[in-house]
């Protein structure tokens, strides 16, 4: 049970940890304290039950919008009143736009976007990105399996994101 | 669009960021690296944008992947994988890490079943208070969900059967005549062809909108009613009686561009529908302000517009009670 639980946390960790970190950095001035805050957030994970760390997603962004909600909580004592509104909308927002049936919307229209981007990688480097982006399979055991060294296999990874990210159309 | 040039700065910093995305993932950093990232960072505000991208890009990727085109690319890197991993056995025949081989299959197995024709069992689909969501069914078919709706599929070789659960949704039905396409809904069964229909669930009625083809409605009683195109069916939940009358096409479809018209409809129902994209749900205050006829075009989401609205032009006054909207019959007490 207890092996269940970390491997669910450390795949969780895999998956938002870059998101949580930009989604901090964005909203604090300090990165040493968005690396905290988004380390207070998995802090925070260890003591969910496992059923829900299954559901995640969502549940991961409330808990990082509730942080921020504290963090401008304490700030609010020390009277920085612009700092907590910033703060405070913030989370609001986060919290109301998965509701939006438009962003819904224009996520399922980009879809048909990503995977047209997807195939337009090589081969190779397509698998590669969607093992170790999707599948969570570790670096290593990708390297072992094709008979590649480790940083090809950044190599091959850092450029299917950069395609990605180059190519990106932007709704609206 | 960008031309492909791994030669070009911004390309060359886009790797950058995902490689930093890469190392984030892959564990706790040392402190030099956490240095190292945070100088990064703060040495150019492109890099900043970049790792904000590179974020961006994955986040994009994670919340495709269960919709069945990236799930197809998933099954053939998995398989690919597999291979990979069965050829490199061949060469060593020890000390190879079959992890991943084992894991892969499950994987893979699981996938396919996901993919396949039949499912093997039931799937759920349910979609969220204000959001709808559009199901592609591996026949061609497709369900439209309306918010806060649920349904049920299960096919096999013989029949496609499938459960509204709650809301509303419509179906647009691939024509496969040896397995009928069976939608039941509470105690209503309807079956079809090739067609296109809508079937809601709401305010203890089953209501059944026919656009195109023909459907046949089951009752409790086993009697079966045939549609016509344009016709809309009205069945109250546990009575034999059916009810129908001539739909009009282009309202009953108006939910699907975020639309909720009424004409004419009772306060119970239109508040109900209103309700699927309400995160905080209004409610109603007593049986006469339910069964008040009300109309209007209404944004779907926007609940306040609609109180506001309806309270306009109606008996109907709103209160706040413990952080809900109540509906009343305004001067009831005068009367």
């Amino acid at each position: 049970m207890e092996t269940a639980r970390k491997q669910q946390l450390d795949e969780l960790c895999r998956r938002f940890r870059p998101a949580l970190l930009a989604y901090f950095l964005r909203r604090v001035p300090n990165p040493a304290e968005a690396e905290d805050l988004a380390h207070d957030v998995f802090l925070r994970l260890a003591g969910v039950p496992l059923e829900q760390l299954r559901s995640a997603d969502a549940f991961i962004f409330h808990v990082a919008a509730n942080l921020l909600r504290d963090r401008a909580r304490r700030w609010k004592v020390r009277a920085d009143y612009a700092a907590t509104q910033v703060a405070t909308a913030d989370a609001e927002e986060l919290e109301t736009h998965a509701f939006d049936p438009e962003r819904i919307e224009v996520a399922r229209r980009s879809l048909a976007a990503l995977v047209a981007r997807l195939m337009e990688l090589p081969k190779r480097t397509r698998e590669i990105f969607i093992l170790y982006r999707i599948e969570n399979v570790a670096r290593r055991d990708i390297a072992q399996a094709y008979d590649l060294s480790m940083s090809t296999v950044e190599k091959e990874v850092a450029r299917a994101t950069a395609y990605l990210m180059l190519h990106r159309e932007y709704p609206r | 669009m960008t031309v492909f040039d791994p030669q070009l700065p911004e390309f060359v910093r886009a790797e950058e960021a995902a490689r930093w995305c890469m190392r984030l993932c892959e564990g706790e950093m040392k402190s030099s690296a956490r240095a190292q990232f945070t100088r990064w960072l703060a040495s150019d505000p492109a890099h900043r944008a970049a790792f904000d991208q590179a974020v961006e890009a994955w986040q994009e990727v994670s919340s495709g992947e269960g919709s069945s085109e990236i799930i197809a690319l998933r099954v053939a890197a998995l398989e690919s994988l597999r291979r990979a991993q069965r050829t490199r056995a061949g060469r060593r025949l020890f000390g190879i890490r079959t992890r991943w081989v084992l894991a892969a299959s499950v994987v893979v197995a699981l996938l396919f079943g996901i993919l396949a024709v039949k499912y093997p069992s039931a799937q759920q689909f349910s979609s969220g208070i204000g959001q709808r969501r559009n199901i592609s069914l591996a026949d061609g078919s497709s369900v439209n969900l309306d918010a806060s709706s649920a349904v049920l599929v299960r096919y096999s070789a013989g029949q496609r059967t499938l459960q509204l659960l709650r809301g509303r949704a419509k179906f647009q039905v691939a024509k496969d005549s040896r397995r009928p396409f069976l939608v039941r809904a509470a105690d209503r069964e309807i079956v079809a062809t090739g067609t296109m229909f809508s079937v809601e669930i709401v305010q203890r009625e089953v209501q059944v909108i026919l656009y195109q083809g023909h459907v046949s409605v089951m009752g409790p009683d086993r009697m079966r009613t045939a549609l016509v195109a344009g016709d809309e069916l009205i069945a109250p939940i546990a009575l034999a009686q059916v009810h129908i009358e001539t739909a009009n096409v282009g309202r009953s479809l108006s939910w699907e561009s975020d639309q909720l018209e009424f004409v004419d409809e009772p306060l119970a129902t239109a508040v109900e529908r209103v309700n699927r994209y309400a995160r905080t749900p209004i409610a109603i205050g007593d049986a006469a302000a339910a069964s008040e006829r009300i109309s209007g075009v209404f944004t779907a989401g926007d609940t306040r517009a609609f109180i506001e609205g309806i309270t306009a032009v109606s008996a109907l006054k709103a209160e706040e009670r413990n952080g809900r909207e109540v509906l009343w019959i305004t001067g009831r007490a005068t009367h």
